[in-house]
């Protein structure tokens, strides 16, 4: 758990906030013993959406922006 | 006085009080910390009255599992489990929640009503404190370390010099010499109590929660809350108000707290009950009296975290840091330099206990649909969450990795059974105890008897010192009666 939070911080900076918080719902949730495969791919997506749509465009709050940032 | 922002903060707090809490080992203090990062663009009212109304809806939200699946969502809402359990066993589900969403409710205003009659009028004294009582009235707060250390006094002070350590990182409030940074910019200001909290209580437990197993699936059909008809309000009247008085004692006193109150209130219920033989085996009362208790400490743990800013459970502590983050210091002066907060803060607490009510009904069906949701996936959007609220506060990885740290370090001290609470009150009170020790100083050139000559600051010390006492003859006390208690430290 504490090496996903570790990639999270070093990717987050070049992959940008939806991607690598996706990432970090995916590998967690592979983790704790979830099962691979499609279904756990998108609910990390949507996931990763969900929470920008929730804090980046919706409340406001910054987030890594990464290489390639995505504008509310 | 109420805006929509507030009433909008009182009801959300409950919601995400009431569903953090139904989630099995999220207590009402994680549910907050998880919260905390985002009450930084917030109104400051609204902020506070957020925190306080999840502390609020987390307390009930705890004996939705513990009543559906014989597990406790939160720790106060064990003694909820005997007879809410064996209620549902008997198919009473829905008149067991309704029992429990009912005593909730005139508890939380028993203990709203308790926090009012208690916290203003100690606000009169605060225009004669001085850095040399603010200095003893740091103290006083770290005199209760004995008192939230639990069987090991040992282990507590460890935890509040640690505490106290991470409180000097950073800038020296009178020289400016920059202290335990090494080279670092980003440690400069210090590290943020908030990031301490969310590390201990979030990161931490998420990092327990990876390794236990998942918890039991609640069935849908049986949970229809069904609140007690006018008989059954007689029954449990006098429960409720054991529940409730515990509750007022247990949340003023340092380290009493929720699950300790509901099981004195609980015992007391029985012991006090014409239907004593119905006491685990699914008695009405053995409900009322515990969930009565535990809403009445989300208020009364108010008194001494207002009044003197000293928090006497892990929840205040975390509230404390919600004050915290928007520059409000609880303690005498906050009556006076901001009554709106207050004011705010008190109407928050009767609006989130009737939104505690009405949300309790409505939020059932969304409640269970989350319990039953796949372990692995629910853990995933819980760090997902955090580590975006960490982010959050100043737009800092580093800060994200600080959290991450210190859920190591609450890791750790799981796994050793050291408790949060003392190394908390070391990171808050520490920045506090030391410049106003310092700043004294320079007005007393330097004279040590300052502390004694002010009067406040020689009661708040006198009291410092019984508080002292007294913990460490209890723990003499316990070693006599259970020798070899600490023998493990």
């Amino acid at each position: 758990m504490l090496l996903i939070g570790i990639v999270y911080i070093v990717l987050a900076p070049w992959l940008g906030y939806l991607l690598s918080i996706s990432g970090l719902i995916f590998a967690t949730t592979y983790y704790q013993g979830g099962t691979v495969g499609r279904p756990a791919a998108l609910v990390a997506l949507c996931g990763g959406v969900f929470f920008w749509v929730l804090f980046v465009a919706f409340m406001g709050i910054a987030q890594p922006p990464g290489l390639f940032p995505l504008q509310p | 006085m109420v805006t929509p922002g507030l009433a909008f903060a009182a009801f959300a707090g409950v919601a995400w009080g009431i569903l953090g809490g139904a989630l099995p080992g999220i207590s009402p203090s994680i549910t907050m910390a998880l919260l905390l990062p985002f009450t930084y663009g917030l109104d400051p009212t609204n902020a506070v009255v957020l925190l306080a109304a999840t502390y609020v809806g987390a307390e009930y939200g705890g004996s939705i599992p513990a009543i559906l699946i014989r597990t406790p969502g939160t720790n106060a809402a064990a003694a909820t489990v005997i007879d809410g359990y064996a209620m549902k066993e008997q198919g009473k589900a829905g008149e067991a929640l309704g029992i429990s969403l009912y005593s909730g409710f005139v508890g939380g205003l028993f203990g709203l009503a308790v926090l009012v009659l208690l916290a203003q009028p100690l606000s009169s004294v605060a225009l004669a404190f001085t850095p040399t009582s603010y200095f003893a009235l740091g103290v006083l707060g770290l005199s209760v370390i004995g008192s939230v250390s639990g069987d090991s006094l040992v282990k507590g002070l460890m935890a509040a010099l640690f505490g106290l350590m991470i409180s000097s990182i950073g800038t020296d409030p009178v020289t400016g010499v920059s202290r335990f940074t090494f080279g670092s910019p980003e440690l400069l200001s210090g590290i943020p109590p908030i990031l301490v909290m969310v590390g201990l209580f979030a990161v931490g437990e998420l990092l327990v929660q990876s390794s236990e197993p998942g918890w039991e699936k609640a069935s849908s059909t049986e949970a229809r809350i069904r609140f007690p008809r006018p008989a059954m309000w007689r029954r449990i009247a006098r429960p409720q108000l054991i529940g409730s008085v515990m509750g007022t004692f247990e949340g003023i006193m340092p380290g009493g707290g929720g699950t300790i109150s509901a099981f004195l209130a609980y015992n007391e219920a029985r012991r006090w009950s014409a239907n004593k033989e119905e006491f685990g085996k699914g008695s009405p009362e053995g409900i009322a009296a515990p969930e009565a208790a535990n809403n009445t400490v989300a208020c009364t743990a108010l008194v001494p975290m207002l009044s003197l800013g000293i928090p006497s459970s892990n929840s205040s502590a975390v509230l404390l840091g919600g004050f915290l983050i928007h520059g409000l210091i609880p303690g005498p002066m906050l009556f006076v330099k901001s009554p709106d907060v207050i004011t705010g803060l008190f109407v928050g607490l009767f609006i989130a206990n009737v939104a505690m009510l009405i949300l309790g009904y409505l939020i059932m069906a969304p409640c269970l649909w989350l319990v039953n949701r796949p372990k692995p996936y629910l853990m995933g959007f819980i760090y997902a969450f955090v580590v975006s609220g960490v982010y959050a506060i100043e737009a800092s990885l580093f800060h994200v990795g600080v959290a991450l740290l210190f859920g190591v370090v609450g890791y750790a001290m799981r796994y050793f059974k050291v408790p949060f609470l003392p190394m908390v009150l070391g990171v808050v009170l520490g920045f506090m105890v030391e410049s106003n020790y310092r700043r004294a100083l320079v007005l007393s050139s330097g004279d040590h008897m300052t502390f004694l000559r002010d009067p406040i600051s020689a009661g708040l010390l006198g009291f410092a010192a019984v508080f002292i006492v007294g913990s460490l003859l209890r723990h003499l006390f316990a070693r006599r009666v259970q020798p070899g208690a600490e023998a493990t430290v």
